[in-house]
């Protein structure tokens, strides 16, 4: 009896403890208190679903306009516990830290397992009900039929299945390739997936009213998109606890969300465990790898760079590191991720009106996401206790730091994107017009760079960031300007440029002139200023020091 | 030569660092000695400027180090108490964003740096996350990359931590080496045999406030004992230590 106890009170420990682990991830902030952080996702994520099921209820729908506004509460709890799954994607199994700390202690790695298992499911089980429950509570009012309880339940059920279903999937993938993959392979696939499962959930949650919209055309029409995208498997299993249309194709897509919801849980459990095994036997039996460096493309491409791009020590330290620190850090990665999906959902959402409109829209949409949010990146510190090494070596002048900042925006972000897209531009508009649009959309990416790094004065990833130092206001007006109507005001402007051959090239003018200013200005100033790494000079919390007469 | 004169500083109202003065001279190692949290690494961030002092000022060569912060930091050589580096770096990529941002042009840095890595026995692991490398292994980065740019001052917190018997032995070496040549070094340690061999002179600080600042062999006979350790627990450590051990296996057993 008192052995069981024992166990049972080790084994509770042990979920407390893993359950907290899965919110010290690097990704939070170092500051975070885990407890405070859990009550703020929640009520984050409880809040979209509470408020748009308010907006919807006096309306009391039926038919497929029921069906539209069930699409969109099956996608957002799909593609809310899948990121959250993606987002934990590296806490699922036990890591290097935790079989290092926890095996020497006598516990049977049978308990850590249904601990970490147990952990998994109350952390992944609290989500999905808090993101849905008011949803759920006040769904009765949305949907027409009477019986408010057989409303509710059918509601939660499709709901919540819809949310497992995300999850399991996800974990069954990490599972996947941890039973089939070893070593770097295992590594980069399932960092290149991660990211790319992340982007994909971002996009659909910005894509969930028009999923929803679209749901009958898609359905009645017999698309094959139906059957790619899960969101209406389970409108179609909703559809089969609670018919609102009757509809034989959408009953039919019902079929698929159980198969789906079978296939995941079944590859899971039969990846989950034996994954969970030689994941922890490698943990701890696998010798340190030994990469072997970069290989002769990539020395050529740096050696090309240094060559041609920048070319002053500091610069090149500065410009190395920027693309280091994106390409490695998980932090980064993901937030840019997030990044990407929300300028994919833009870009989908560009060319709603017509192809034309959408290629004009698309760079520009696509070139603002990618300068605000590499900008955002900038100010999210990585391993901030490492930043004594830029403090140690500052070598006077802020100049050559900020141009770094600046090159590697132009030379690793804008310009790539608008070579990658620029065979599309020259297909539809030919290559005179290709290259005006590719011009004019880089020299607004210039000029939109400039403005978002005004009063920048850092090494990104490197300052604390405290609440109250950032101009709110005037960022939150470029940001609400630039993913609402900036593409559209930009392309029209654009459009107006092409057909005024004198008033582009006074555009070109005028953009190069501030351009020019902008950075005669930076030179000017950057041997009086210092960089900023916001750390405080004294503890943060100040007495009056009354006492220190 | 590297002064600190009457250098404090408080923390709210309590002085963790009280008018500290001492100084180095070139070719000479100094060891900077005292328990945890006597003030050691607060004098070392504020002669590094990392920190500020409350009072009290920092000369090198007779120049107050704050009217030309920078010009200081390009002679000097910092390994911190802490290893705390950018984990997603390899050794090799780390020391070359250390040399490129003090200034050495890129084919001295990426010389220096993989002969360094060699020589400190890690250039088979030069292209290995630095998150991958054991504390003994990242200490030794560290220490390469405080080395990169051949400064004229050194200042060594806690540098062997973590270290292995043979990377130790080689780091003693090099101290005497360094210090032959004319460099100003200032070296913490809690290894009190390492530091009676090889510091030219030693400064004991407890609780802020320097308790003794002299060669080992002057303090041996002041204080009329054999070592330095004794010289040390005399100073700083008033605790009857095996009284204290008995109680902790009381505890554990109790």
């Amino acid at each position: 009896m008192a052995e069981g106890s024992r166990r049972l009170s080790v084994l509770n420990e042990l979920v407390r403890h893993f359950f907290r682990r899965f919110f010290d991830t690097e990704s939070l902030s170092p500051q975070a208190e885990p407890e405070a952080s859990v009550v703020q996702a929640l009520g984050l994520l409880a809040a979209p679903g509470a408020f748009f099921v308010l907006v919807i209820r006096p309306l009391t729908i039926a038919g497929w306009d029921l069906v539209t506004f069930r699409v969109m509460f099956v996608t957002f709890s799909m593609v809310v516990m899948g990121f959250l799954t993606l987002f934990e994607w590296d806490a699922l199994f036990l890591d290097r830290r935790d079989y290092q700390i926890l095996t020497p202690l006598p516990v049977r790695p049978g308990t850590l397992f249904l601990a970490k298992t147990a952990a998994l499911g109350i952390f992944l089980g609290i989500f999905l009900v808090d993101l849905n429950f008011f949803g759920v509570l006040f769904w009765p009012g949305v949907d027409a039929g009477r019986d408010s309880m057989a409303i509710m339940l059918d509601h939660a059920v499709a709901v919540l299945a819809a949310g497992l279903f995300a999850a399991l999937a996800a974990a069954a993938i990490q599972g996947v390739l941890i039973t089939l993959l070893r070593g770097a392979v295992l590594r980069r696939v399932s960092v290149f997936l991660q990211t790319v499962l992340m982007a994909a959930m971002v996009m659909a949650l910005f894509l969930t009213f028009i999923l929803g919209l679209a749901a009958r055309q898609v359905v009645t029409a017999h698309h094959t998109i139906a059957h790619w995208l899960p969101c209406y498997w389970f409108a179609g299993f909703y559809e089969r606890l609670r018919p609102a249309t009757h509809d034989k194709d959408l009953l039919a897509l019902g079929d698929w969300a159980v198969w789906g919801m079978a296939i995941a849980a079944v590859v899971f459990l039969l990846t989950y465990l034996p994954g969970y095994r030689s994941h922890g036997r490698r943990m701890l039996e696998a010798p340190t790898p030994a990469p072997r460096g970069p290989g002769r493309v990539r020395r050529c491409v740096t050696a090309t760079v240094r060559a041609l791009v920048v070319r002053t020590p500091v610069e090149q330290g500065v410009f190395h590191f920027l693309g280091q620190t994106i390409t490695r850090s998980v932090k980064h990665r993901l937030f840019l991720a997030t990044y990407g999906g929300f300028g994919a959902a833009l870009a989908v959402m560009a060319f709603g009106d017509s192809e034309r409109d959408g290629l004009l829209r698309l760079p520009l949409t696509l070139s603002f996401v990618l300068v605000s949010g590499l900008r955002a990146a900038y100010g999210v510190p990585s391993e901030l206790g490492a930043n004594w090494a830029f403090q140690m070596t500052e070598t006077g002048a802020i100049g050559p730091y900020l141009t770094a900042v600046r090159k590697w925006m132009i030379v690793c972000a804008i310009v790539p994107l608008f070579m990658a897209l620029a065979p599309m531009q020259v297909m539809y508009f030919g290559w005179g017009m290709a290259l005006f649009h590719t011009a004019f959309g880089v020299t607004l990416s210039l000029l939109l760079m400039e403005i978002l790094l005004i009063g920048f004065h850092r090494v990104p990833f490197t300052c604390s960031r405290y609440p109250g130092r950032v101009n709110l206001v005037g960022l939150s007006a470029v940001y609400v300007f630039g993913f609402t109507m900036y593409s559209r005001v930009m392309s029209g402007f654009g459009e107006w440029l092409a057909e005024t051959p004198w008033l582009a090239a006074a555009f070109f003018l005028t953009a190069a002139a501030v351009l020019a200013i902008v950075r005669w200005h930076g030179r000017s100033t950057s041997g009086s200023e210092r960089l900023d790494y916001a750390d405080p000079v004294d503890p943060v919390v100040r007495t009056l020091d009354l006492t220190n007469g | 030569m590297l002064e600190i004169r009457e250098v404090t500083k408080f923390y709210r109202s309590t002085p963790v660092v009280d008018n500290v003065s001492f100084a180095i001279r070139p070719g000479e190692v100094t060891g900077y000695l005292g328990p945890n949290g006597s003030g050691k690494s607060t004098t070392v961030k504020i002669i590094t400027g990392l920190i500020e002092p409350t009072t009290g000022k920092v000369f090198v060569d007779g120049c107050d180090v704050r009217e030309d912060m920078i010009g200081f930091r390009r002679r000097l050589g910092y390994v911190p108490e802490e290893a705390v580096l950018y984990s997603y770096l390899s050794g090799l990529e780390y020391l070359q964003m250390i040399g490129r941002l003090r200034g050495l042009a890129a084919p001295v840095v990426d010389r220096r740096a993989n002969d360094l890595l060699a020589l400190f026995s890690l250039h088979g692991h030069r292209y290995a996350p630095i998150a991958n490398y054991s504390k003994g292994m990242r200490q030794r980065i560290l220490i390469a990359a405080a080395l990169l740019h051949d400064p004229e001052v050194l200042i060594l917190d806690e540098p062997l931590s973590g270290m292995d018997v043979t990377s130790a032995q080689l780091f003693n070496h090099l101290l005497n080496e360094l210090a032959r040549r004319g460099r100003m070094i200032l070296y913490i340690s809690h290894v009190l045999e390492v530091v009676e061999k090889l510091c030219s002179q030693v400064i004991i600080i407890y609780r802020g406030k320097i308790r003794a600042a002299d060669s080992v062999e002057r303090l041996r006979k002041l204080m009329d004992v054999p070592s330095l350790e004794e010289i040390f627990s005399q100073l700083v450590e008033t605790r009857d230590l095996g009284a204290v051990a008995r109680d902790i296996v009381g505890v554990i057993a109790g």
